[in-house]
């Protein structure tokens, strides 16, 4: 019977279409040389003999009638929807709508949340230099107040967003602070000016300004 | 069995209740005997077919033309069927009363025939008794049941193969009893 086990499927599978040519011509090979196998193929047909009246006789619904007029009542009570409408709710609910907007809900913010994740970390570092600076503000270089602020400028990446501007604002003041510069206006005052009046543009300005500083 | 053309279809979709109702009387007969085969009940295969109307009635505008009409109607009851019976599973199925004529299956009336199918097919997993409905007593090609139950030729080849190897075993018990 083990060596039987890999023809037992095929012999359940008697019906035309069931398996392919060269299956059926194996099987009927083995068929010549294995009577257990016979056997179990003569009480599937045993088996077909007695599904096939099943087969043929079809239940009918007891009152086909009613059953139509019970399913126009429902579908005209109010609530169900009218076919030739596309509600926006069974568009949303079709599996791959429903898998772009899992994802978008979930991709978007993730996106947002991680490139703010490592803006914060920098602003941080950039910070913890400021608190290392020297205790004597005059005693900070030129070059170093530039540099610091350029990097600033460049942790921040584009100034579309308003909290991003306010940090840059904040380095900025505390820059200025530290360095006490007076002349030409106060720094952080300037860069907030220049921030409002020309939002995202006013970067490479930004750093013409240091530059001229 | 023939698709109904694709002016009935569309009157359908476009809220023709009188269309929709001409729908309903050319398959509803065949919804049910499936939905009967299936389940073994006749008031529970009138639910399902009436819910199954309603589906068709609620989401008409998905139906791809491209597709036989039988097919698809034929999906939504056997995934309701398939609910049903997994439901079912749940709770005691109860032995129907064998019919008391002599030749069990040459002669039968309707709820004969159902019970014998629920003798045969007692105690099968939802998906193997829905194959073998779909196959052994609907008589569809494999390809046609495939496509019915969102299913690969394989799969389903597989689960008839069980089916019909629980049911041999069924028989055999009851003709020894």
């Amino acid at each position: 019977m083990k060596r039987c086990r890999r023809w037992i499927q095929l012999i359940h599978l008697y019906r035309s279409g069931e398996i392919g040519d060269a299956d059926r011509t194996r099987l009927e090979r083995h068929l010549m040389n294995c009577p257990r196998c016979t056997r179990l193929l003569d009480s599937m047909a045993e088996l077909e003999q007695r599904v096939a009246p099943l087969r043929r006789s079809r239940p009918t619904p007891p009152d086909p009638e009613q059953l139509t007029q019970n399913i126009i009542e429902r579908i005209v009570r109010p609530g169900v929807r009218e076919p030739a409408a596309v509600s926006l709710l069974s568009w949303l609910s079709r599996p791959r709508i429903r898998l772009a907007l899992c994802s978008a809900i979930i991709l978007i913010p993730g996106f947002y949340i991680v490139q703010e994740w490592g803006t914060l970390r920098r602003v941080q570092q950039l910070e913890r230099r400021l608190a290392d600076l020297p205790e004597k503000p005059r005693e900070i270089s030129l070059p170093g107040i530039r540099s610091l602020t350029a990097e600033a400028i460049v942790s921040r990446g584009n100034l579309s967003s308003p909290a991003r501007i306010r940090t840059l604002v904040d380095v900025a003041e505390k820059l200025s602070r530290l360095a006490r510069i007076r002349t030409q206006g106060d720094l952080a005052g300037r860069l907030r000016t220049l921030i409002r009046i020309r939002g995202p543009e006013g970067r490479p300005e930004l750093f013409r300004m240091m530059n001229d500083f | 069995m023939s698709d109904p053309g694709p002016d009935i279809i569309e009157a359908s979709r476009n809220g023709d209740e009188g269309a929709f109702r001409c729908l309903v009387e050319s398959y509803q007969g065949y919804a049910y005997a499936l939905a009967a085969r299936a389940l073994g009940d006749p008031e529970e295969a009138g639910d399902v077919v009436q819910e199954a109307f309603v589906r068709v009635w609620k989401h008409l505008h998905r139906y791809d033309k491209k597709k036989k009409f039988t097919t698809w109607l034929y999906s939504i009851v056997s995934r309701l069927c398939i609910d049903r019976l997994r439901r079912r599973r749940s709770m005691v199925e109860l032995d129907p009363e064998w019919p008391a004529s002599g030749d069990l299956f040459s002669q039968f009336c309707d709820r004969d025939l159902l019970s014998i199918i629920v003798r045969l097919t007692r105690g099968l997993p939802p998906l193997q008794r829905m194959v073998f409905t779909l196959r052994d007593l609907e008589d569809l090609e494999i390809d046609r049941v495939a496509e019915i139950l969102g299913r690969t030729r394989r799969s389903v080849t597989a689960n008839l193969w069980l089916a019909r190897r629980s049911i041999r075993q069924r028989l055999q018990e009851l003709e020894e009893k």
